[in-house]
């Protein structure tokens, strides 16, 4: 490529030299001619003689300066700006074949250059941290209780952290950090901002360093010194600070203390998870050797010279050996190490690998089509290319000549192309589903540009070769002699049916890919989450630490005042209150059974657990199956209940009734034993594709934690409610800011948004592949038709039923497109295996979805055959008989 | 497009040019001509024309270098002479030649014998 635009470079500048040259040489011959004269006439020839002796000693002029120029490669530029001219105006001749060109192509690489930007930044790019080559995640694994998305890739407790910082060789700079929630109170409106506690060589490992003040270093993070600092994001800093460099040093009034400020981070800087706010983690006492809260994510970089296969080995041992030693703790327990990016991108790599085999397809797609109406096109112009050929064009000149048409259209695609790309990426930005890795770095960049160029260009030469090849391969007497073609070329028709068999064999995969994911679409909608989401609005509150510390009764007794405030705003019909609502995740225990023999330490059951004040279950319409609610009297010092879902009842009480029994929690500080009051119905709690199971919920007052929502159900419109909730909840607290306000069904729905958006490419790309399949076969039939005009008459005069005749044309378009279906098939059950993850409720061959598939394709390639094929089959046999 | 017919001429044109340059230093396209003529002792009679092909490629690859100057008769002219890239692969050459038309000239007393 480089080379190539080098030598064009040379060729223009060669053309505006040009001019001088040629004069200089001209000026050179000149004075040679001269001296051979000169010659001459030493040897007395007379002054006519002399010269016309000269100039054939020279040889001829004219030839000489042609000669030269060719040395001076003008002859190629001149060429190729010919041809691309030509090019513009043949195109332009034909504008509406022109415009189906461009624009099945500009689809084509317009979703090829989307889905490739996608890619380029969240799997090609590397992360944007100056240590993002060594950097690693640590994370702890237990057998069966993993998250399902990051494949049992959890948490870390500090004990291990510790144990790692210790013994590590193979990774330096072993750091851990817990998301938090940072209460804003100084300046402005109370706001809640998302950040991380971090060790104090957290900044060390990213490799980032502050762009005003200094990071949490590793003094700041010790106990007992001035643990009161945070740090900023660029970003806070520019929007609450106003970018005042004055605020280093400055306190500023989070979760209700007072903290210093170190520093402001580079712009761009918001690990983990848009963090805005930096705290060191400071572990106290009983946390530091806790091995059963398992709250930190590590991170590391890997030492110079060590690659990740040694770190996974050396912290896969170190591992096997904490687990040795504290096995009646955290049994099972075992570390993994990934690259931090393998660790982001994960989740969407299985999706992005299927929507790339996808646009593949369908820019594979558009390229069949073009090249067929090329084909077609190309035969259309036999006549000017023997003619042509006749005044004495070589085949590589027409060859030549009919590339640079197919790279103008190429090109022309791209462009288009690219404005779609820019387009359905707005498009993309504008769905802003957090929860996709790295989707804010999506952009149009270089690498995109070249990206795009190169497609263009071989798809260019891809749809370009195979017409420019056979369209120039006329037979001169032939072709000039035969007029317009009785019939096509036996061999033509092949290559444009050979065209069309890929068309919809790619076109089946596109639906089947599609149709199974809006099938799990649809199977996912209909799944009960548990609850009734309409009409119940959701606040998040956090309390402040400072204010509130963990476990303390006084953050419980203020948020049963908000409730109560909340209740009486006009318009709510009940509230209550709950620690992590449906879907969005939350904490688990192990728990035990009272009275029931203790199973072995590494297989003890594990649930949920929730916090929920009294009407949390009514608002929230979670059936109550047996037993009671949570009460007003369900106090901190009353006797401790807990209420069950209906999978632990089922699971761990099948035959007889659990209300009385006794469960005891044991993670979360010391154990506590709870008696069963109540059973409810399951809800969804980590998504609507996830399996139930076992849930236990607390008394918020007996459990009471800093995380808090209050959920309200009202039958008006929820947004209305806001101001007077907020004023009754500040009625209680001026300084409490409001994180989060969603209503439950934007909960359900934000669920789905990665899904949805899957959904929504993949059903764009295949509607368009429908919509090629279609196209392609009707060109072919209706082209095919056209040059079979006279054969059809000749039939319908000698006798053929009209019926005959829609029978052999509908014949030859179906044969074809039946064929692309069978591969297709064949194709897709082999394909659809690699989506399996991204489906729910169908399997990845699910016959509905192929038949479906296979009959609409059928439907489209008989309605693409139809429309030509009734006009062969109204073919006048005297008008036919006459054509041409 | 001409390039490729007749190739042993050309190279053996351009090896002629270069020797001239070397041993007779800067010189015109008339006056290499003419002393190609007279060292052939007439027995080569090229059309003096070809020679202008010739010194375009030699430029073109570094091995000569052209500059305005005045001929015998004072009128403008282009002098070419040869460069020290152009003396390195004309050493190169000519022992290549050497070899080469050696080993053609006992080819061919070998046929003779035969």
């Amino acid at each position: 490529m480089l080379g190539w635009i080098r030598m064009f470079g040379a060729r223009i500048r060669g053309q505006v030299a040009m001019r001088r040259v040629e004069e200089e040489f001209s000026r050179e011959l000149e004075e040679h001619l001269a001296l051979l004269t000169e010659e001459n006439l030493r040897r007395g020839m007379t002054a006519e003689e002399a010269r016309r002796a000269a100039c054939v000693k020279l040889g001829g002029m004219t030839q000489l300066r042609e000669t030269h120029r060719n040395l001076h490669g003008w002859i190629a530029v001149e060429t190729f700006f010919q041809d691309v001219l030509y090019a513009l105006r043949t195109l332009r001749k034909s504008p509406g074949f022109t415009l189906v060109c461009i624009v099945t192509l500009g689809l084509g690489i317009g979703a090829g250059t989307a889905i490739f930007s996608v890619v380029n930044a969240v799997l090609l790019r590397p992360l944007p941290y100056p240590n993002h080559e060594r950097l690693v995640r640590i994370g702890e694994r237990h057998p069966g209780n993993g998250c399902g998305l990051c494949g049992n890739f959890g948490n870390a407790t500090y004990a291990n952290f510790n144990d790692l910082e210790r013994v590590a060789s193979t990774v330096e700079n072993i750091a851990a950090f817990r998301e938090w929630s940072f209460n804003l109170t100084s300046g402005g409106e109370p706001e809640q901002v998302a950040g991380a506690l971090v060790s104090g060589n957290f900044f060390a490992a990213m490799g980032s360093n502050a762009v005003l003040g200094r990071m949490i270093t590793p003094e700041d993070d010790a106990p007992g010194a001035d643990n009161r600092v945070v740090v900023l994001s660029y970003a806070l800093w520019q929007r609450r600070f106003g970018a005042d460099r004055g605020i280093m040093g400055r306190t500023l009034q989070i979760n209700a203390d007072n903290y210093r400020v170190l520093g402001v981070m580079p712009r761009g800087f918001d690990y983990p998870e848009k963090s805005e706010v930096w705290c060191p983690l400071v572990p106290r006492g009983e946390f530091r050797d806790n091995r059963r809260a398992h709250l930190l994510t590590i991170v590391a970089d890997l030492r110079a010279g060590q690659t990740i296969g040694n770190a996974q080995a050396e912290i896969s041992a170190i591992g096997e050996r904490i687990e040795k030693q504290n096995a009646s703790e955290d049994p099972d327990m075992a570390l993994a190490t990934v690259s931090l990016k393998k660790s982001m991108v994960e989740p969407v790599q299985p999706a992005l690998v299927v929507l790339v085999f996808a646009v593949g397809l369908l820019l594979v797609m558009a390229c069949a089509n073009l090249a067929n109406l090329l084909l077609a096109r190309a035969a259309a112009r036999e006549k000017e290319f023997s003619l042509r050929t006749a005044l004495g064009a070589g085949r590589l000149r027409l060859v030549r000549q009919l590339l640079t048409e197919s790279f103008a259209l190429a090109l022309l695609g791209g462009g288009v192309g690219l404005g779609i790309a820019a387009w359905s990426l707005q498009f993309i930005a504008a769905l802003d589903s957090q929860d996709l890795p790295r989707f804010g770095e999506i952009n149009i960049d270089w690498r995109v540009l070249g990206f795009t160029l190169l497609v263009s260009w071989f798809s260019g030469l891809f749809f370009g070769l195979a017409p420019a090849l056979s369209g120039t391969k006329t037979d001169l007497n032939a072709s000039l002699k035969e007029g317009a073609g009785i019939s096509l070329g036996a061999s033509r028709r092949g290559a444009s049916q050979a065209l069309i068999v890929p068309q919809f064999a790619l076109a089946v995969v596109l639906l089947v890919g599609a149709g199974l994911l809006g099938n799990s679409f649809v199977r996912l909608l209909r799944v009960n989450p548990g609850f009734n989401p309409s009409g119940v609005l959701a606040v998040e509150l956090f309390l402040s630490p400072v204010e509130y510390p963990e476990r303390d009764i006084r953050g419980a007794l203020v948020l049963q005042q908000m409730i109560e405030n909340v209740r009486s705003v006009p318009g709510v019909r009940s509230a209550g209150l709950v620690t992590a609502l449906p879907i969005t995740g939350g904490a688990s225990t192990d728990f035990a059974i009272e009275g029931r023999p203790l199973p072995p330490a590494n297989d003890e059951p594990s649930a949920d657990i929730r916090s929920a004040g009294p009407a949390y279950f009514r608002t929230m319409g979670i059936p109550l199956l047996t037993g009671r609610e949570f009460t007003d009297a369900d106090h901190s010092t009353a006797r401790r209940v807990v209420v069950i879902n209906q999978t632990m009842a089922r699971q761990y009480w099948p035959n007889d009734s659990p209300i009385g029994q006794h469960v005891t929690m044991k993670d979360w500080g010391p154990p506590l034993t709870g008696e069963i009051v109540g059973v409810v119905g399951d809800v969804k709690t980590n998504g609507l594709d996830e399996a139930d199971g076992p849930m236990i919920y607390w008394p918020h007052f007996q459990f009471p934690e800093l995380f808090n929502t209050i959920v309200v159900r009202s039958d008006g419109e929820l947004r209305r409610l806001l101001p007077a909730m907020k004023a009754a909840i500040w009625a209680v607290n001026k300084n409490q800011p409001i994180s989060k306000i969603v209503t439950m069904e934007q909960v359900l729905s934000e669920s789905l948004a990665r899904r949805r958006l899957y959904m929504i490419l993949l059903g764009v790309f295949a509607a368009a592949a429908l919509l090629l399949a279609g196209v392609g076969i009707y060109g072919m039939v209706s082209y095919s038709v056209s040059r079979r005009i006279r054969e059809m008459g000749i039939r319908i005069a000698i006798g053929a039923e009209r019926g005959d005749v829609l029978r052999l044309v509908l014949g030859q378009g179906a044969k074809v497109a039946l064929l692309g279906i069978v591969i297709g098939i064949a194709v897709a059950l082999g394909l659809t295996r690699l989506m399996t993850s991204l489906l729910f409720g169908v399997s990845a061959t699910d016959p509905l979805t192929f038949a479906g598939v296979a009959m609409l394709l059928t439907l489209v390639a008989l309605v693409g055959c139809y429309i030509p094929a009734r006009r062969a089959m109204r073919v006048d046999p005297l008008v036919a008989l006459r054509h041409e | 497009m001409g390039e490729g017919k007749s190739e042993i001429l050309q190279g053996t044109l351009d090896l002629m040019v270069l020797k001239t340059l070397a041993a007779m230093g800067p010189l015109h396209g008339y006056g290499i001509a003419r002393r190609i003529e007279q060292i052939s002792e007439e027995a080569l009679q090229i059309n003096q024309g070809t020679i202008y092909a010739s010194l375009v490629r030699l430029l073109q690859r570094g091995w000569i270098s052209g500059a305005w100057g005045a001929s015998e008769n004072n009128r403008k002219a282009k002098f070419y002479s040869i460069t020290r890239a152009g003396r390195k692969r004309l050493a190169s050459e000519a022992e290549n030649w050497e070899r080469i038309s050696g080993v053609i000239g006992r080819v061919l007393r070998i046929a003779e014998r035969g």
